[in-house]
Order: structure tokens, then C-alpha cells, then sequence
């Protein structure tokens, strides 16, 4: 994000930035919370957010996905508001090369395991499932947020999350095996009959 | 195509980061391999669980309230009253530009429409801003290889039965399909689909808000007709976009035609004429 912008606002400005706002308000929201955790803090989080993207809205170049751009604001302003907190990203040797991703997403596909995996999600219920998400990794969460509640593309994503479009990619596979593995045993600790290793018929 | 190169194509493909191409070499595969199917269907309801499960949150309204009193504050005050009622207003056009046909040039469906359908009030006094193309999707049908465009328009609906998008599909036939075979193929399914007799019962009344809210529904929607028209017809088929608002546009005979959804009975019926010349 540049420097402030000084450029005057007109009321034609504030409805067009308005129009584009309040549709993307309640994924900001969301967005936030499975960031940071904390409804109170969540909102704060989006307000922030929200009046930088006023400030800057001149930047904001028509035809281009507001959503994303304001949610690149969002990840900014929650990242200023966490800096002297302990990082919770995972690692960046732990996240796979592209065609390593293709390899082991593969690999996971051809495991005899995806009908088990599937029960395991239908079965959980909804406050496991967030339970899950907010256990992943934060880069992970983000860019499973982004992609699976928001809608954005891969490429998007790499604007928001400021990073290269194959890392997107092998996040969000992670990402989603992660949980799918977490809601496995939660469905197993709860007594479903959960075998990961079971043979599809 | 293989089950190992439609299994690494699936993910982005769910993600509808394929180009079309790619997305059509992928249908006669997953129409004949039980297994991908399984497969696909599986990760379709994972998916879905999943965004039930959290899409359920919404910014409380008091979010709402400081965020628009914090605008006030930083510059532009308040909008004004007459205003406020943008949305509703916006919401009264859109509707009133939908439930009309809206052509440039003449209106050629006049003897083909629906006796039952109402009056195009709407026409009369256009509201319908200067269009722009979408180069990407015209780009897009224009570059498909020869082989693409000959893909068997039944299998493309048949594909979209079975992917979660019915809506789409019923629309698609309504519009894309030949009367007689699609009239079919929608009884054949409506036994399986009590849930979706409201909606095609409702269906006169429904506009275009699905198609127009997703893009790629829109190119596959176009290019079911794409195939049709094409072929029978020589027609060319685009799609076109005015703000928040798409199009479907035909050129036929030097004039170009811009049609909403609920011009869809028409304009089958048009294009059966067409065809019957």
C-alpha cells in the first residue's frame, strides 16, 4: 500500500465504495475471525480495515475484484495488529515445490481412503469443523478462508497473501488434506468408525 | 484422458481455475469413469460441508453501524436520504430491466412469445447502459480447437445433471437445447427432482441473477448453445456485460439481440424458426 492518499473525496466516491463494501462485509468478517480467534478483536480487525480501504479507495482501479483487494487490506491490517505476537505461519520449508504438490496431491487422490475421509466431514459437527480450521496453521487457514468460503482465485490469493502462485496452490492442498485428517480423528475420538486405511470397495 | 490425469486436474478444476479447454477434455472421462465420478461427487460434498459448516458467521450489525459512522466521520458525511434508498432503487431497476425483453434494433420474438408470458413493458423505455464485450470469454470460444466445439451438447447437460448445478442445466436446455429432446429429458428428471418443481414451475418468473453471478456458468452456458447454434444454425453467440449485469447476445442476420432469462421460451422458440427455415 502507498502513501496516504490526499486525493478529495466526493459523496459519488463514498456510495461507489459503499456499494462495493457492504457485500464483501460479512466474508471480511469471517475472514477475521478464523484469523484471529476473537470475535471482539475480529471486528475491530474489519473496521480497521474498512477505513484504510476508504483512504486508499483511489487506488482501487475499477473492473478489478474488490474483494480481493480488500481483503489484501484486511491481511495487512491484521498482520500490523499481530506483529509483536509470536508468528503462527507454518514454516516455508514444510510447503511443497508446485510439482511436488501435483506428486503427493496424487498420490492422496489414489489413497484408499477418500470415502472415509468424506464420512468423517459429513459427520462432524459444525463447531468441530471450526475448531479444525482454526487449528491449521495461519498461512494454511488464510488461504483455505480465501479460497473455500471467499471464492477467490489462486492468483488472487497470491495478491492478498503477498506470495507466489505455486505457493498458494501447495497451502491450499495442505491445507484441506490437514483438516480433512483432523475431522478423521475427531469422528474416531467420538466413535465413528473412522479407518483411514480402509479399502474402497 | 487417464484417471491419473483427470485426478491432478480435479482440485483446480473444482476451484474453476481451468481454462475451458482443459475442462472440456475432462467431461467424457468423468462421464465414463465410475471411479473419478465417485470421486468428484465425494469432493463436491466435502466442499460443501465444509462452507456450510463456516459460512454460517455474518458481521454483527453494530460492525456495520461503526464502520459506516467511522466514514462520516473521515470526510464525506452522510449520504443523503434519497440516497440511502440506492439498493431498493437499484433492486427496482434491475428487476423492471429484467422482466422485459430488451433487444438493440428490432424486436423480432413478437410472434414467437409465450401468448401466456406478460406484456415487455420495460422495452419501451430502455434502461440498459452501453455494453461492453468480454473479451475473455470471446477469446476463449473463438480459440477452442474444432474438436471442442463438436462435443456432444447432451453430454454437457448430462454433465451439469450430475455436478451439482440443476438449476443451470434446466436453464441450459430451456435455452440452449432443441425443444422436443429437452422437454424430455426435463420430465425424465423432474421424477428424480420433486425439489426442483417450484423452481421450473417458477421459471417465467426467474431472470438471469444465476448465470450472472458466475462466470463460468456463463461460458459453459454459452457454449452449450455455442455448439448448438453453430451448427444448425450459424449463428454467432456471446456474451456481453453492463455493469453488474450480463447478456446473452446472438447475432443473426445483421442485427444483434440481447437476451434476458425470461426471454428464454421465446427464444428457443425463435431459434426453433430459425431452424425450421
Amino acid at each position: 500500500m502507498g502513501a496516504r492518499s490526499n486525493k478529495p473525496r466526493t459523496k459519488a466516491d463514498r456510495l461507489r465504495f459503499e456499494r462495493e463494501l457492504d457485500p464483501t462485509l460479512d466474508g471480511l468478517y469471517r475472514t477475521a475471525l478464523r484469523l484471529c480467534g476473537d470475535p471482539t478483536r475480529a471486528e475491530d480487525i474489519v473496521q480497521d480495515a474498512a477505513l484504510k480501504a476508504w483512504r486508499f479507495f483511489d487506488t482501487f482501479e475499477d473492473g478489478t475484484n474488490f474483494k480481493a483487494w480488500i481483503h489484501r487490506v484486511l491481511y495487512t491490517a491484521f498482520v500490523n495488529t499481530t506483529r509483536d505476537r509470536t508468528p503462527r505461519t507454518a514454516p516455508l520449508d514444510q510447503v511443497p515445490e508446485p510439482g511436488e504438490v501435483e506428486k503427493s496431491l496424487l498420490a492422496e487422490l489414489e489413497r484408499p481412503n477418500h470415502s472415509a475421509r468424506e464420512r468423517a466431514v459429513l459427520e462432524a459437527v459444525d463447531e468441530r469443523i471450526k475448531a479444525a480450521v482454526m487449528e491449521l496453521p495461519e498461512d494454511l487457514r488464510l488461504v483455505f478462508m480465501l479460497n473455500t468460503l471467499e471464492g477467490l482465485k489462486y492468483r488472487e490469493i497470491a495478491a492478498v497473501m503477498n506470495c507466489p502462485l505455486g505457493t498458494v496452490m501447495s497451502r491450499l492442498f495442505r491445507s484441506r488434506r490437514m483438516l480433512q485428517d483432523r475431522l478423521a480423528e475427531y469422528a474416531h475420538e467420538v466413535g465413528y468408525t473412522v479407518n483411514l486405511e480402509e479399502v474402497e470397495p | 484422458m487417464k484417471c491419473q490425469d483427470l485426478r491432478r486436474y480435479l482440485e483446480p478444476w473444482l476451484d474453476d481455475e481451468l481454462s475451458l479447454e482443459t475442462q472440456l477434455t475432462i467431461l467424457p472421462h468423468l462421464e465414463n469413469c465410475s471411479h473419478c465420478r465417485a470421486l468428484f461427487e465425494s469432493e463436491t460434498r466435502i466442499r460443501s460441508r465444509l462452507q456450510d459448516a463456516l459460512s454460517a458467521e455474518v458481521a454483527p450489525q453494530r460492525l456495520r453501524a461503526r464502520i459506516h459512522s467511522s466514514l462520516d466521520a473521515r470526510g464525506v458525511q452522510a449520504l443523503e436520504p434519497r440516497i440511502r434508498f440506492w439498493p431498493a432503487a437499484r433492486r427496482t431497476l434491475v428487476v423492471g430491466a429484467t422482466a422485459a425483453l430488451v433487444f438493440f434494433g428490432t424486436i423480432h420474438f413478437e410472434s414467437a412469445r409465450d401468448p401466456s408470458a406478460p406484456e415487455a413493458s420495460a422495452a419501451q423505455s430502455p434502461v440498459i447502459p452501453p455494453l461492453r464485450p468480454r473479451k475473455t470469454l470471446q477469446h476463449q470460444l473463438e480459440t477452442l480447437p474444432a474438436s471442442t466445439r463438436e462435443a456432444p451438447r447432451e453430454r454437457l447437460l448430462d454433465f451439469l445433471w450430475r455436478s451439482h448445478v440443476s438449476d443451470l442445466a434446466i436453464a441450459n436446455a430451456l435455452l440452449g437445447a432443441d425443444g422436443a429432446n429437452d422437454a424430455g429429458l426435463l420430465a425424465t428428471r423432474f421424477e428424480a427432482h420433486d425439489w426442483l418443481r417450484p423452481w421450473i414451475e417458477g421459471l417465467d418468473g426467474q431472470d438471469l441473477r444465476v448465470f450472472r453471478s458466475n462466470p463460468l456458468d456463463l461460458d459453459r452456458l454459452a457454449l452449450c448453445t455455442l455448439e448448438r447454434l453453430t451448427t444448425t444454425a450459424g449463428l454467432h453467440f456471446t456474451l456481453q456485460q453492463s455493469g453488474e449485469t450480463e447478456f446473452l447476445c446472438v447475432a443473426a442476420e445483421g442485427e444483434v439481440f440481447v437476451v434476458l432469462a425470461k426471454a428464454a421460451r421465446s427464444l428457443l422458440s425463435f431459434f426453433e424458426r430459425l431452424e425450421g427455415r
